[in-house]
């Protein structure tokens, strides 16, 4: 089997977005079933010098190849028109001589090059993020406007016309993209395909409360939220500390002695999580599926999160909690106090998270789910 | 969206007044009148508003988009043209569909093009490609394409020039241009008063574009229906524009409400107001083309229209003046028992036209009679704004604060009333002031007016205008100058129960008259009509 495997943020290692986590997904489900991939990346400058490791991670791919093209914002238009132009570049024509038996994209503005692909006979999307909802509250300075949103999502859903199959990451995403009969779609919640080691639920923790976010604008704003108005008036005089992880450091400029800023973690994100009594996820604005979530889940930990922290998961079993911080900021501090008082309901709402995770989010459920949409059981 | 879909689904009708900037005030609830009606009557009303309007306030019913970079009145766009990243040519838009795509009749550069502002940096990729032989021999081609040769000899010289000069050298040149024409000024020279349209049409192709992408993003049909209550001639240059571009687009229709004269700011002899210069402009470019069977004229009464069919050579016709009547009729005015204060009002914007400088005049005249007794109050909105609002008013304003808080409430002080605060104040009022400049209001219309009509509540208006013609009988009096008005506050004061009994009965027939619902019927009548003829 022969795949055409496109992602457009360059080499992703190490990981460092949700997007990446996905696409570390299909490449190692490609790699369990030993299939022939040819791997496309666009030039993302921020990741280029990552190449190297990149292949030696994903040495199983018959080709790996890093496409440049003009250097451009982080808009819709300009994506497209990135992709527009790789399809219509040499390298990538070469390669679509290729009969390929699956072409596997990543975004619905990769479509060019779907279109391009014209002797592959399976042209598969994964969606990753609504990107009318995504570029809009990604993009610095930008503001929630339902004018370009609305025309974005036209112009996102005219495009997935272009592929024969079509993932979701998030049900209710998938529910709210017009079905149409020529496309089959599929909710398939990404796996936490990174290493657990044994877990620790130890009382031993020195970390109170964490929360890790890259410099997304949703996680600076949740956050910045989530300090004024959850932590300093309610938990703060109660004497708990708050440690950020994360580039979202660098763009969050509050300076109290009861904030620990650790920036970009280097060392490996298990021992932090496992430093840690409570997870705080304070986001008020998302697409796709919280990936942050996902991975304290998979870390066994008690965690409190809003509606947007929980997008696109099952919440029958309460893996988690989830409260309107917005309408309740203290509602949701009285849950993260409760937590931080107690080790019973620490250890009791994490190994809810972990068995959830488990029965939800394992590599193996997701490689089912895989195998049962584009029908390779 | 496909089509076939959306055959199935109530007609739209989109209300578009792009200088509605926030979701208050006269425009908002015209349109929300509108849109309730519409709903009524079984269609699917679409908002559309200025770019800079707050979203989150309107009824969870109504669809609602602030699209529009250029407002209908005179102001530039909210924002600079190159950062609007996606912008739909409706006529390439429909061309390059999936569909096309697929079947190799359009190409994804078509798709792009018709989709969105790519920035030039991006297309000039190559130095070949970017080179001014190569972008010169491009154009030449694509105008003899378009227009035939003897555009390419006619634009040639001056189009393509610009086109390939550098961006710094033209700028150096205006800064060059300026400089002259500073001097020139300086130097007491006349200068060459030819009209100048650049930066009108600049803002009507802004319009265009605007206008659009939101047809496009919400599917509209030939069955839909568009209508701006309050437009502009740059606005009807463009739509109907781009309906000899697109055959299939909906039906316009374009309310004009302004009015031709301006005797309150005098021009030198044989020069024109702005508005009146520019529409002659774009009246007669449109019938250059053909005004379009689909885009329908139209104003809010009988006067202007006889104005500007005389002055445009084009058909127009008179349509309803829309508001929330529910709201009216949740405040029933009642007649003030012996021992209450009757409450005189001014309702509207603090403007000169609007006679809001002459409130002092009036305290003066009933203060030993009437306000020192008690027998009266004045409630007024008074949302003057200290930097932009006209001087007489922001001066009127402050007398008016000097006087007893007894006597006068002061209402939106603070920024525009909210809805509800507005009908509010209504529901407060026995008597509406209208001490409106006369000439001014000899045409236009005046949402006030046919609001305290519709209130059931005497009046008083200017004579020999649009609100004596429709002030009905004996419900109030009407003035000739500032005497007059003073005089004639005080007789309806005096006889205030026999003017309320009459405007209490002349009520329902107004609100039959203005039902927002009969403007919608007019209008689409006027479009069905003309779609028969064809």
């Amino acid at each position: 089997m022969r795949i055409l495997y496109i992602y457009p943020f360059g080499p992703f290692f190490p990981v460092s977005s949700g997007a990446d986590i996905i696409a570390t997904n299909h490449l190692e489900y490609f790699r369990k079933k030993g299939f022939q991939v040819d791997c496309i990346l666009f030039q993302n400058p921020q990741k280029t010098k990552y190449l190297d490791q990149f292949k030696a991670q994903y040495s199983f791919c018959n080709s790996i190849h890093l496409l440049d093209f003009p250097p451009i914002a982080f808009k819709f238009g300009e994506l497209l028109f990135a992709s527009n132009y790789l399809a219509n570049s040499e390298p990538l024509k070469t390669l679509l001589r290729t009969p390929y038996d699956i072409l596997f994209s990543n975004y619905a503005f990769t479509a060019p090059i779907s279109l391009a692909a014209k002797n592959t006979k399976l042209k598969v999307l994964e969606t990753v993020d609504h990107l009318w909802e995504a570029l809009a509250i990604s993009n610095p300075g930008s503001t929630k406007n339902p004018i370009d949103e609305a025309t974005m999502k036209l112009i996102e859903f005219e495009l997935y016309e272009l592929f024969e199959k079509i993932i979701f990451i998030n049900n209710e995403e998938m529910n709210n993209s017009p079905q149409n009969s020529k496309c089959s779609y599929a909710f398939i919640p990404p796996a936490w395909n990174l290493p657990v080691k044994d877990l620790s639920l130890s009382n031993s923790s020195s970390i109170d409360i964490l929360f890790i976010g890259s410099n997304h604008r949703p996680n600076i704003d949740g956050l910045d939220f989530f300090y004024k108005n959850v932590f300093l008036p309610f938990i703060r005089p109660m004497g708990f500390k708050l440690t950020v992880a994360g580039k979202v450091c660098d763009y969050w400029p509050v300076e109290d002695p009861r904030v620990e800023k650790i920036g970009f973690y280097k060392g490996p994100i298990q021992s932090l999580y496992d430093s840690t009594k409570v997870v705080v996820i304070p986001i008020l604005d998302g697409s796709g599926l919280s990936i942050k979530t996902l991975e304290a889940m998979a870390f066994g930990k008690a965690i409190v999160t809003t509606p947007k922290g929980a997008r696109g998961m099952k919440l029958e079993n309460q893996p988690f909690l989830t409260i309107n911080l917005k309408d309740q900021p203290e509602e949701f501090s009285q849950a993260v106090i409760d937590l931080l008082h107690s080790e019973d309901k620490r250890k009791n709402l994490g190994s809810k998270a972990l068995e959830h995770f488990k029965n939800e989010h394992s590599f193996e459920i997701y490689a089912q789910r895989m195998d049962n949409f584009l029908g390779l059981a | 969206m496909s089509d076939e879909v959306d055959k199935h689904k109530p007609r739209k009708f989109y209300i578009i007044n792009n200088g509605m900037k926030d979701l208050r005030g006269h425009y908002f609830e015209t349109a929300v009148s509108i849109a309730q009606a519409a709903k009524d009557l079984g269609w699917h009303p679409i908002l559309c508003a200025h770019s800079t309007c707050e979203t989150g306030l309107t009824p969870e019913w109504l669809e609602f988009y602030p699209v529009f970079r250029t407002d209908h009145w005179m102001a530039g766009p909210a924002k600079p043209f190159e950062t609007d990243e996606i912008q739909i040519n409706l006529a390439k838009y429909r061309n390059s569909n999936i569909e096309n795509l697929k079947f190799g009749m359009a190409t994804f550069d078509d798709y792009i093009a018709s989709r969105f502002f790519i920035p030039p940096h991006l297309i000039s990729t190559d130095v070949f490609q970017n080179s001014v032989l190569k972008k010169t021999f491009k154009r030449i081609k694509q105008i003899h394409k378009e227009q035939g040769t003897s555009a390419v000899f006619k634009k040639a010289t001056k189009k393509i020039l610009k086109e390939i000069t550098p961006p710094f050298i033209i700028r150096i040149a205006k800064k060059v241009v300026s400089k002259i024409k500073r001097l020139w000024k300086k130097n007491n020279l006349t200068i060459n008063q030819t009209l100048d349209m650049t930066t009108e049409n600049y803002y009507s192709s802004i319009f265009k574009a605007d206008l659009s992408k939101i047809l496009a993003i919400t599917n509209a049909q030939q069955k839909d229906y568009v209508i701006l209550p309050t437009a502009h001639g740059r606005e009807l240059f463009a739509i109907n524009e781009l309906c000899n571009e697109v055959p299939t687009l909906p039906s316009f229709g374009l309310e004009f409400r302004h009015a031709l004269e301006f005797p309150l700011v005098p021009l030198p002899d044989g020069q024109e107001h702005a508005y009146v210069k520019h529409h002659r402009y774009y009246f007669e470019e449109t019938l250059k083309n053909g005004l379009k069977s689909n885009v329908k004229l139209f104003t809010d009464t009988r006067e202007l229209v006889d104005d500007y069919v005389k002055f445009s050579g084009m058909p127009f016709k008179v349509l309803p003046i829309p508001f929330r009547q529910t709201f009216l009729e949740n405040h029933r005015i009642k007649l003030p028992k012996e021992n209450e204060k009757l409450h005189l009002i001014y309702l509207g914007d603090p403007r000169e036209e609007k006679g809001f400088h002459w409130l002092p005049y009036l305290m003066d005249f009933l203060a030993d009679n009437y306000l020192k007794t008690g027998r009266v109050k004045l409630e007024i909105q008074a949302s003057v704004h200290l930097k932009h609002s006209e001087i007489k008013c922001i001066n009127a304003l402050k007398i008016l604060q000097a006087y007893p808080k007894e006597w006068i409430t002061f209402h939106g002080l603070e920024g525009p009333l909210s809805p509800g605060d507005y009908y509010e104040l209504i529901a407060k009022g026995h008597i509406n002031l209208c001490p409106y400049e006369k000439e001014t209001y000899r045409s236009r219309s005046s949402g006030t007016l046919t609001e305290a009509i519709a209130a059931g509540m005497p009046t008083i208006v200017p004579d020999n205008t649009w609100l004596s013609s429709q002030q009905p009988l004996e419900t109030g009096l009407s003035f000739n100058g500032l005497d007059d008005f003073l005089n004639k506050t005080c007789q309806l004061i005096d006889n205030y129960s026999a003017f309320f009994e009459k405007a209490k009965s002349a009520k329902d027939e107004w609100l039959r008259k203005q039902d927002p619902k009969n403007l919608i019927l007019e209008a689409v009548k006027e479009s069905n009509s003309a779609h028969r003829a064809n």
